[in-house]
């Protein structure tokens, strides 16, 4: 039952009708270094609670989703739509074991990518189910969606940044370094806040026996510092 | 990406995610990545009536751009820790 699809519809659920195809195949953005991670086969895809568009099959690509029902009926998601996916089991909820998506609200289209999300509290979330005919390949329709969803974050959002891949490590992070330079600088000045141990001391004013001599009138000038040194006994002359 | 790095430290513990659309999830947090994109198992929703579908629901993947806040377990923050992180951050 190939009927016309509702294209008005499709789009108030977030999704983009007419994706381009080529002997039943999505043509992908090969150009902009997009392709397939994984195609399933029967899948039904479910706008809402029971708006049914028929079963076809999905195509999940390193930047969206294609389901592809027909040549007249396609309907595509890039995963920056997609706001979060799930694995919906409980048939209280729906009837079959899916995959249920909350996308993003298409104010314009999807020209609307600049539009604030914070605007998203006064709409309604549209919701899209895509069900599998058989419901063991849920688990591994799930990773695929996580693994490329990964792949497409938000044009900058916190990590998105060119210093970013810098704070991957733990390690670093806590230590406050965002470069190898950095880290070796604040191990430098580690080293220089260590107290020198007395014989040390005893030793560098006897280089210079005039070294603390002043060094009461400059404390109060010197952030203090100085406070910090024990001061030293005058070594006799 | 202090945060990234936080959050990782929370990996197994339970925490409850707050979208911008207001829905708030609890599970225990399976992974977060450096987008912050957050995966949870075992699932339940905190705002049943608003969003009666996700009752169902065992494993989520939360795009981390939707995140308005997640909620911690108390004892799993070290205030001291992340007062010094936070201070090193904004030093850098």
């Amino acid at each position: 039952m190939d009927m016309a699809a509702p294209d008005i519809s499709a789009e108030s659920f977030g999704l983009t009708p007419h994706a381009q195809l080529e002997a039943g195949t999505p043509v992908l953005d090969a150009d902009e270094g997009e392709e397939l991670a994984k195609r399933f086969d029967y899948i039904s895809l479910v706008l809402g609670d029971n708006l049914n568009m028929g079963q076809g099959s999905l195509y999940i690509t390193t930047r969206r989703i294609i389901w592809v029902g027909g040549t007249e009926k396609s309907y595509a998601a890039d995963f920056q739509h997609i706001n979060m996916h799930a694995i919906s089991t409980d048939q209280s909820a729906f009837q079959r074991p899916c995959i249920y998506m909350q996308m993003e609200p298409s104010t314009s289209g999807f020209a609307g990518d600049e539009a604030d999300t914070d605007d998203l509290e006064n709409e309604e979330t549209p919701e899209v189910r895509l069900v599998p005919s058989d419901a063991s390949a849920l688990e591994d329709l799930f990773q695929v969606l996580c693994d490329c969803a990964a792949l497409n974050p938000d044009p900058g959002q916190e990590g998105d940044d060119e210093d970013a891949e810098f704070f991957y490590d733990e390690e670093e992070v806590l230590a406050g370094a965002d470069d190898g330079s950095r880290a070796a600088m604040l191990d430098h000045y580690d080293s220089l806040l260590q107290m020198p141990r007395a014989d040390d001391l005893d030793e560098l004013v006897a280089e210079d026996p005039e070294r603390f001599d002043d060094a009461e009138e400059e404390a109060g000038e010197e952030d203090g510092h100085p406070n910090n040194v024990p001061h030293p006994t005058r070594p006799e002359q | 990406m202090l945060f990234y790095s936080y959050f990782k430290t929370l990996v197994g513990k339970q925490v409850t995610v707050e979208l911008k659309n207001d829905l708030a999830i609890t599970g225990t947090l399976h992974s977060v990545d450096q987008y912050l994109n957050i995966k949870l198992n075992n699932v339940h929703v905190v705002n049943e009536q608003k969003y009666p579908h996700m009752m169902s629901v065992r494993n989520c993947f939360i795009r981390g751009s939707v995140v308005r806040y997640v909620q911690l377990p108390p004892g799993s923050v070290d205030v001291e820790l992340l007062h010094d992180a936070t201070r090193r951050e904004a030093r850098g």
